[in-house]
């Protein structure tokens, strides 16, 4: 029993051992095989007939991983993944069954049918696995984990008015809460306006300081949170460029926000964030309106939010 | 001829499977869609690929007589195999559905 949460940039894995849960992430990342050394350290994966890489090291030549159509394809071999690997190899985990998220704007049957089709029946090293699949909306996971404990039960005092900001690689998800349910009719998805926005400006930066110089997203994200990058052999410095980007895209974050649901966090009790995104906004408070910092409420672990919440929509107790 | 034999034999248990199977051979490729029995049995092990791939209940050791009957499979070496996706079903429990609505988006071209 797992709740999965394959983003654009990570997958977020949370299980159930024993009545404790656990979570692990790892990046989505994928390239076809190719036989050099970059290979000698990794797992490889048979999957749709070919020979996959999933790795967990950044590389400048793996494929874009910020499409619908990237995740709908290599759902199953991502799962996969997050079945075998090495995290859950001495778990005792009950039952097979899958809770997984969708992007607010791709949660439609199109999407929602391929999805569970996918991962029903994951086929990869000649390996069949079967589980019974439940797809919810993206951020979405985030109500379930603040409104449910770990044995799925509702947790008092939380069936109130609220925002969820799940602030994603690629997508903002803003989630309204009534009463403590999530209502779809106000909620909605923002392309772009995830950390990817952070990883372009800073990719340009660096382009432009290293005459043409590319660098992979998965090295200039964690590069946002180190606030330094590898180049020549030498660790350089980011710091103030990287405060600089971080202040114009929370503004850019904000301005989208505070437009069109600004009259909701006016009005809520909450404003919850959570993603891994919400590590960023939480270290730049300071840089939201007042009216968002008197409610805002960050969860433990915020990128994990979501895969604790599908894995408690599984242990919901009618 | 051989695999004119094989083929024939695939069919006789094909025709009497699932829907999905019947509405493969529908789409006229009965030839492809037996050669690519073979195929997945033969790059499997216990023939457990076979019975993945296609979502019913195949007895592999029917393809395994098959091939002691004479397959030559270096005939199915071209052709390309992708396993057939089954359909399965949303499972969200009606407790966890119950906690939210209105999400339902107009298809995407």
């Amino acid at each position: 029993m797992i709740g999965m949460d394959i983003g654009f940039g990570d997958v977020k894995v949370a299980y159930l051992d024993g009545v404790e849960i656990k979570a692990f992430k790892f990046s989505n990342a994928i390239r076809l095989k190719q036989g050099s050394m970059l290979d000698a350290e990794a797992s490889e994966y048979e999957f749709l007939g070919k020979s996959f890489i999933v790795t967990p090291n950044p590389h400048v030549n793996n494929m874009p991983t910020t499409t619908i159509d990237y995740l709908m394809r290599y759902s199953p071999l991502l799962a996969y993944r997050a079945l075998k690997g090495p995290e859950m190899k001495d778990a005792v985990i009950k039952g097979n069954k899958i809770a997984v998220g969708l992007p607010i704007g791709y949660f439609n049957e199109k999407y929602k049918t391929e999805l569970v089709n996918g991962l029903t029946r994951v086929i990869v090293n000649k390996d069949v696995i079967d589980s019974a699949v439940s797809v919810l909306p993206q951020a979405v996971g985030i109500l379930f984990d603040f409104r449910l404990n770990e044995k799925g039960r509702s947790i008092k005092g939380t069936d109130i008015d609220g925002v969820i900001l799940d602030v994603g690689y690629n997508t903002v998800d803003v989630v309204i809460m009534e009463k403590g349910e999530a209502v779809g009719d106000e909620s909605d998805m923002l392309p772009g306006a995830g950390i990817t926005w952070a990883v372009q400006a800073l990719q340009k930066v660096l382009k432009e300081r290293w005459a043409g110089y590319n660098t992979s997203d998965q090295l200039c994200k964690e590069a946002l949170l180190t606030r330094s990058i590898r180049f020549q052999g030498e660790v350089v410095d980011l710091s103030i460029k990287i405060d600089e980007i971080m202040e114009n895209y929370i503004e850019h974050l904000k301005y989208l926000i505070d437009s069109k649901w600004g009259k909701y966090i006016n009005s809520s009790e909450k404003l919850i964030v959570a993603g891994g995104g919400a590590y960023y906004l939480k270290a730049n408070q300071h840089l939201l309106p007042e009216s968002f910092q008197k409610v805002l409420h960050v969860p433990e672990a915020p990128e994990f939010s979501n895969a604790r919440g599908y894995l408690k929509s599984l242990l919901i107790r009618g | 001829m051989v695999r004119e034999k094989i083929t024939s034999k695939i069919q006789v248990k094909l025709d009497s499977a699932t829907s999905d199977i019947l509405n493969l051979l529908s789409t006229n490729v009965r030839g492809q869609v037996a050669r690519n029995a073979f195929l997945m049995y033969l790059r499997s092990v216990e023939g457990r690929q076979f019975y993945g791939a296609f979502g019913i209940d195949l007895e592999a050791e029917m393809v395994r007589k098959g091939l002691s009957e004479g397959a030559e499979p270096d005939l199915f070496e071209q052709v390309h195999v992708e396993p057939q996706k089954i359909h399965g079903k949303d499972t969200t429990s009606d407790a966890a559905s119950s906690l939210f609505r209105g999400f339902d988006r107009t298809q995407k071209a």
